[in-house]
This record gives structure tokens, sequence and C-alpha cells, in this order.
């Protein structure tokens, strides 16, 4: 079967693999050097290395991430405040948003809501929602993102 | 005596190359966006798909003209079952969206977005303005294809 694997700094890939072969197989394989550790997108919990890819769940075109770290450290900054939170690396950049503007988060109106996007800091980047936070980590395995305005282009 | 083979332009080559690769695939297995057809070189047709909005269509189709793939794109919003460039009663309206689709910009054959080639050098304070969201040679053509999908899944996009 074909399965997408994200990664730190590295292009997402569509790979081959066998629903028979275990997580660490699959770490080992395709894991840049020293990840280890494997998750389903937007599941907190890392996969057991022994369990094989069909009794985790993965199935065709399913979305995995492979990291050495064990949790990516977020900071978002949002007017002159920043809020921190810890999540899986396979978690996806729409799910940061979920928690960055709700309750938790800078709990923004819906209205409010409705006109930001997350941004990489001091970058002009804006990664993808279906981008995982693993994916845009540092080597500290942490990640630095702003709350900012989308922009209207006119004019 | 048979004809030579064809040989494939190198823009044509990196299209195809793009269409097969994970960044695509994805969005297309995420019911994100969708080849329609195949490719006509330099043309191919890619649905996008809009968030639901009562009496409007669940994708929108942009005809895309792709020389010089990857270097740049331009894509007008366009009727499937008629071949032509969408009415603008057909067009999404409200938010980003209705700016993006907007009928009076180029005769309503590019659309109006940073990434567009047409749209872009109409205005030459846009990479300086909306430098993210600009076309990404390195990215493709999902580049274009986020940005499209993105305004249509926004609060304020308020159908046709």
């Amino acid at each position: 079967m074909q399965i997408y694997v994200h990664q730190q700094n590295t292009e997402l890939k569509l790979i081959e693999v066998k629903e028979t072969i275990t997580i660490e197989e699959l770490a080992s394989a395709h894991g840049e050097e020293g990840a280890t550790l494997v998750w389903i997108e937007d599941v907190e919990e890392v996969l057991e290395a022994s369990t094989t890819l069909a009794d985790a769940g993965i199935a065709e075109r399913s979305h995995v991430h492979i990291s050495r770290c064990h949790r990516i450290t977020v900071r978002v900054r949002f007017g002159g405040d920043a809020k921190s939170r810890e999540f899986a690396a396979g978690a996806t950049i729409a799910r940061v948003f979920e928690w960055a503007t709700g309750k938790h988060g800078f709990e923004l109106t819906p209205s409010e809501r409705a006109k930001h996007t997350l941004g990489i800091c001091d970058t002009l980047t804006q990664p993808d929602k279906s981008e995982h936070i693993g994916s845009l980590a540092n080597q500290e395995c942490s990640v630095c993102l702003d709350l900012a305005p989308k922009e209207r282009f006119e004019g | 005596m048979a004809e030579p083979a064809k040989q494939m332009a190198p823009d044509e080559a990196a299209f195809l190359e793009d269409l097969a690769g994970a960044r695509f695939l994805a969005g297309d297995d995420a019911g994100r966006w969708r080849l329609v057809g195949g490719v006509d070189w330099p043309f191919a047709t890619i649905a996008v798909s809009a968030a639901p909005r009562e009496g409007s269509p669940s994708e929108f189709a942009i005809r895309f003209e792709l020389s010089g793939y990857p270097g740049s794109a331009t894509g007008t919003p366009w009727h499937l079952t008629e071949g032509r460039a969408l009415s603008a009663e057909e067009r999404p309206k409200g938010g980003r969206a209705g700016l993006a689709f907007r009928p009076d910009w180029s005769n309503g054959l590019a659309l109006y977005i940073p990434c567009d080639r047409v749209a872009v050098q109409g205005h030459g304070d846009w990479p300086t303005k909306h430098p993210g969201l600009l076309w990404d040679p390195a990215v493709g053509i999902t580049s274009y294809l986020r940005v499209v999908h993105e305004v249509l899944h926004e609060d304020d996009y308020a159908g046709v």
C-alpha cells in the first residue's frame, strides 16, 4: 500500500510499504537519522514500535509522521502576548490553529478567527493547514508561529 | 514510415511530475482538488472544492495555462460542461473568494490573486505587499491551489 510520510524539514513523501511491517521497520527504512517515533496524523499517542502498520490502523494513503522529537513545543505570538503548548509531531497546522484561537489560546471571536492565519515567526511563510507541526520544528523540537491577519490582495 | 516520437517539453514534464507528486496527490485524496480530464499542454483543468453554500457548486474549475512551468501559471475560472470562462453570476462571491474570482479583472480570464502570473504582472507592488501568497516554483501548482482552496473555505465566502 501507499502512505504519506511527513518529517522534520523534509518534503512530504508518498511511499510504498507492506502493511505487515512494524512501526520500527517503517521508521528505520524511511525515517531521517535518529527518527524512531511514529504518529498517525492528528493522533496524540506515539505508535508502539512492535505494532504492524495494519494493527496500528494505518491504511492506504494514511498520513504518518516520523520524528526524533517526543513532543513539539509550539509558541504562538499574538498582539504582544505569547502562549505555548506541546503537540505531537503529527498534529496538523489546522489543529494548532484551533488551539491558538480557542479558549485555551487567544480566544478569538468567530469573526476574528476567520480573519487570521498562522505564519512562521520572522518569515513570510504561511504553512498550509494540512502540514504537520513536526515538519516545521527546529533542532530543539520547537516552533514559533505568529497569529496574523490574512492578507487581502486589493489595489 | 513511423513518425518519430514527440519529445516532451521540459515544462510539460515538470508539470506531469508535480501531478504525480505527494503534494498534489495528498490534496486530491483529501478532496481538496482534482484534475479534470487529461492534460492538453499547455492547458490543464483542475477543480477546487468549495465550502457548502446553499445553491452553490461544491467545486470550481480553473483552466490553467502552464507554459514555462514551474516558473509561473495563470488560471481562468472555467465552466466545465460549456468550456468557457465563468460568467459573473457563476463566480464565487464574498470575502477573498469574491476578490479572487472578480469578473472585472483582465476580462475575467485570470484569477485576481498574487500567485497568478497575469494578476501579479498588473500589480508591481504585490511581490512586496503579499510575498507569502506569491507563486512558488519549488512548490508548483499546489502553491496556487492551496490559495484558491483556502479562500473558498473562509467564513465570508458566500457562494455564487
